[in-house]
């Protein structure tokens, strides 16, 4: 292969990678964006999805989209509980309070995903890992293609409902100006709730469609929080624009790096970028909210 | 129509509000003056749920409020327009006035309280596609009473709206607020520190200090009051 | 007045007879618990780290670990690869430590909330990935093995009832070093700054030199307890670096009890002993169910205790400790010198 194939190989793997990044981004930024807090545990609701998709597909024997369609509301519940139980309670009681909360709730769902699926790796086969296409000496898998439009709509879908519906506008109101969004009779409490939900359902779909592509492990967790961080880093905090951006251009960066030079080092690369970000621009590359 | 008895809010030990007994009858313009810090501020986020009392009952149209969350109190019609603007930035001008229609749905119904407000303040109209974050301080709080008025407040309740605008805004401001009250009828309360205007505007005055009510009178017996004078109006 | 100075006489005795206890203990137990006992100290000595910058300063510095990590590898790698003493191993592992600590520090420290938590977490994982990747210098997942034994003038620590006393005599050390921090000047100003960084500010208090004081001390007590670790176990591995360690000083504090001096030791007590009780529950995964059990342990301190084990114990006997609730609730704390039990 040569290198320009080589390197087209790697931009669509990084494309269909870097979509899903952009799905787990997005719920991020919602929910840093109306609950003002860093969201430990979100890297384990998008774990939970792909499980959950997974468990769906192979034991109740659905149909790999559907068990896709069917995870979404069901991380969705989950992300509501998780605010009920471990948020809610310590809203207003200071910046650091419900930070660690989300951290033990992280390491609580971690640790019992490495109880009920223990240390296997699962991968999810699809009919569309089965086809193959090839253009200009790059091949990809039906199931690529498929996964990057889904994330795309998925996206796009959240994109409008922000933007033209009035739960969405609400939601917005709610992160640009708390108070004020109460003044006009939107009730905070709700829309804090909603958006954990919303934005577990998003990574619980992230993961579900990263099943057939990727192998599963409980601790793909805390790796996809860090991915969904630096994404959020680099398109700027409540940017849906910017996470597409960030997320697409994450996914090539670990594909190129990865594929090119070096695997293992991949990791370390994405976490000094992360420093070096933020030794440059304390606020993230596009940063204009603080937070905290 | 609304009736505070012996309102205490403490800041940790501090305490911010003091046996603060404060009413305002239908279509009156009722207004609280007071220096920075006097507390007034913390009263009208008490009153409109942003912050919650320690002693003493609110009361609106009869009803107790007191503890009330916040967007509760704005359903039954008490719409506080916040000190600093409080827009939503990064919505457009259209967009937060359709905010402030929020709890509504008769479209047509807020298709014509839009109007109003347009006739009102013709700026907004212009600068509907417009960021509220990009817009000068005058018509940031134009946009504020707009939204509130999109509220279809029973009560206003206005938190120093003439900071940081320039004289001629300030009067401008003072004639739209004067016409509502007139006009429509519209209660009102209004937190001041540019006190002349205030005093001018309305029917009866409260004054605050450092959390306590000082002084309670006709406006226009606050105005010609010597301490008053001495202390806001420079004399 | 009496019952105040009851309660510090009765508090002075305790602490004696605490250290009476811990001296002789050695004496009273077999190997496996005196193991258990030193991994128990290097536990106090991470977690006392810990809270130096989460209990005294506010910050949620969760890649502190990593200190422990680059201090063991260091010794390792001055030992093993260049034949140095284990002493000498201690200066370099310290001396990196606190280098180390002042280039990230400098980064992080400056960096609001989320920001510096994500800077420290990030690093952690730089650190960890290095010593997993770069398997050529520090041995990869295989780690280093065979760190000497330390010894002082032909007297070696080769038993663990020997080390024991090592680490007692390293602890008691670092126990009296964080007193005198958190009761002096520094020490207050640190709390100031944490209670209220802008007010701190307008008084005269640079916020970021006091949490680069915090921010180092926490690097060199952690890097001591890797020291400590890296010669006991005599070997390191990138594990380290990993999430265990990391939540189990995390929730040591935090059950234990942030910003006491009380705390760190309670929580880590805790840590090591309680899942020696749940070994003895004859369930499969009883490992696995470990974690769960902590991590609701740890939710349930934050949302109803918050000020841990140590703090309420201060809180119901102390009541010149105002403070009912820890510092992660941001609340006003007052400083140990005025209270009568630490």
């Amino acid at each position: 292969m040569d290198l320009g194939s080589m390197l087209l190989q790697q931009f669509v793997n990084g494309l269909s990678l870097g979509s899903i990044y952009v799905l787990l981004a997005v719920g991020f930024t919602l929910s840093m964006g109306v609950l003002k807090i860093l969201n430990i545990a979100h890297g384990e609701f998008y774990m939970l999805g792909g499980y959950l998709t997974f468990s769906l597909w192979s034991l109740a024997g659905l149909g790999y989209w559907p068990a896709v369609i069917l995870t979404i509301p069901a991380m969705f519940l989950v992300g509501a509980i998780v605010h009920l139980v471990g948020i809610r309670p310590l809203h207003g009681k200071g910046f650091l309070a419900p930070i660690l909360s989300t951290l033990a709730i992280a390491f609580l769902i971690e640790s019992i995903a490495f109880l009920v699926w223990p240390g296997t790796i699962r991968l999810i086969e699809t009919p569309h890992n089965a086809v193959v296409y090839s253009f200009a000496g790059v091949s990809f898998t039906e199931q690529r293609l498929l996964t990057f439009i889904a994330a795309m709509v998925l996206t796009a879908a959240l994109y409008f409902f922000l933007q033209r519906t009035k739960l969405g506008k609400a939601l917005r109101a709610t992160s640009q100006n708390e108070d004020s969004a109460e003044l006009v009779g939107i009730s905070g409490g709700a829309m804090r709730l909603f958006a954990m939900g919303l934005s577990a359902a998003l990574a619980g779909a992230a993961g579900g469609l990263i099943g057939p592509l990727f192998s599963l492990s409980p601790a793909m967790g805390m790796q996809a929080l860090f991915r969904a961080l630096i994404v959020v880093l680099l398109g700027g905090l409540g940017s849906i624009l910017g996470a597409v951006v960030g997320g697409l251009l994450l996914g090539l960066f670990e594909a190129f790096f990865g594929g090119l030079v070096s695997a293992s080092w991949t990791p370390v690369a994405m976490f000094a970028m992360i420093i070096v970000i933020l030794a440059v621009r304390p606020r993230g590359l596009f940063g204009r909210e603080e937070l905290d | 129509m609304l009736e505070i008895n012996d309102l205490y809010v403490y800041y940790g030990p501090m305490a911010a509000l003091k046996r603060v007994s404060i009413s305002v009858a239908e279509g009156e313009l009722v207004t609280v003056i007071g220096a920075n810090g006097a507390g007034k501020t913390t009263l009208l986020n008490t009153i409109s749920g942003l912050l919650e009392s320690d002693r003493g009952i609110i009361e609106f149209m009869g009803r107790n409020i007191t503890g009330m969350s916040a967007h509760s109190i704005t359903k039954l019609g008490i719409i506080q327009i916040p000190e600093g603007r409080g827009v939503f930035p990064e919505m457009t001008v259209l967009e937060n006035l359709e905010m402030g229609a929020y709890l509504f749905q008769d479209r047509k119904a807020i298709r014509q309280t839009l109007e109003q407000v347009y006739s009102l303040f013709p700026i907004l109209e212009q600068r509907r596609r417009q960021m509220a974050g990009t817009l000068s301080g005058g018509e940031q709080q134009m946009l504020a009473i707009g939204r509130g008025l999109m509220s279809r407040p029973k009560l206003l309740l206005l938190d120093e709206p003439s900071q940081g605008l320039s004289p001629l805004l300030v009067q401008s401001l003072g004639k739209t607020i004067e016409g509502l009250h007139k006009n429509e009828g519209l209660t009102v309360l209004l937190v001041e520190q540019n006190v002349q205007m205030a005093l001018e505007m309305a029917d009866r005055g409260y004054v605050l200090q450092s959390g306590e009510v000082i002084l309670e009178d006709k406006a226009s017996a606050l105005l010609d009051n010597q301490a008053v004078k001495e202390a806001y109006l420079g004399v | 007045m009496d019952t105040e100075l009851n309660l510090q006489t009765y508090f002075r005795l305790g602490m004696l007879v605490l250290l009476a206890l811990a001296i002789g203990l050695p004496f009273l137990l077999n190997e496996y618990w005196l193991y258990l006992s030193v991994i128990i100290i290097i536990y106090i000595i991470t977690a006392m780290a810990l809270n130096v910058c989460l209990g005294y300063l506010g910050l949620l510095n969760l890649g502190y670990t990593a200190m422990f990590g680059v201090a063991g590898y260091i010794t390792a790698l001055l030992t093993i690869k260049a034949g140095l003493s284990e002493w000498i191993g201690l200066i370099a592992a310290l001396g990196g430590v606190v280098l180390v600590s002042l280039a990230i520090g400098s980064v992080a420290l400056r960096l609001k909330g989320v920001y510096f938590i994500l800077v420290m977490v990030a690093f952690l994982g730089i650190c960890g990935g290095t010593a997993l990747s770069a398997s050529d210098i520090t041995g990869g997942s295989s780690g280093l093995g065979r760190l000497p034994i330390p010894s002082i003038m032909g007297l070696e620590f080769s038993t663990t009832f020997k080390y024991y006393y090592l680490a007692l005599a390293v602890l008691l050390i670092c126990l009296y070093v964080v007193y005198r921090l958190v009761n002096s000047r520094v020490g207050r100003a640190m709390a100031a700054v944490r209670d209220n960084e802008d007010l701190a500010n307008s008084q005269g208090i640079n916020p970021f030199k006091y949490k680069m004081i915090g921010f180092v001390t926490t690097g060199l007590l952690a890097g001591t307890a890797g020291w400590l670790y890296a010669h006991f176990l005599r070997f390191i591995d990138p594990g380290i670096f990993g999430f265990g360690l990391l939540f189990d000083t995390v929730f040591a504090v935090l059950i234990g009890g942030a910003g006491t001096l009380g705390g760190p030791i309670v929580g880590s007590l805790f840590v090591v002993l309680v899942p020696q009780l749940l070994g003895k529950i004859p369930v499969e995964n009883i490992e696995s169910i470990r974690y769960v059990i902590f991590s609701v342990l740890l939710l349930a301190t934050i949302l109803r205790m918050p000020q841990g084990i140590w703090g309420w114990f201060k809180a119901r006997y102390n009541y010149r400790y105002k403070m009912s609730r820890a510092i992660i609730m941001r609340s006003p704390y007052c400083l140990l010198d005025e209270d009568l039990i630490p």
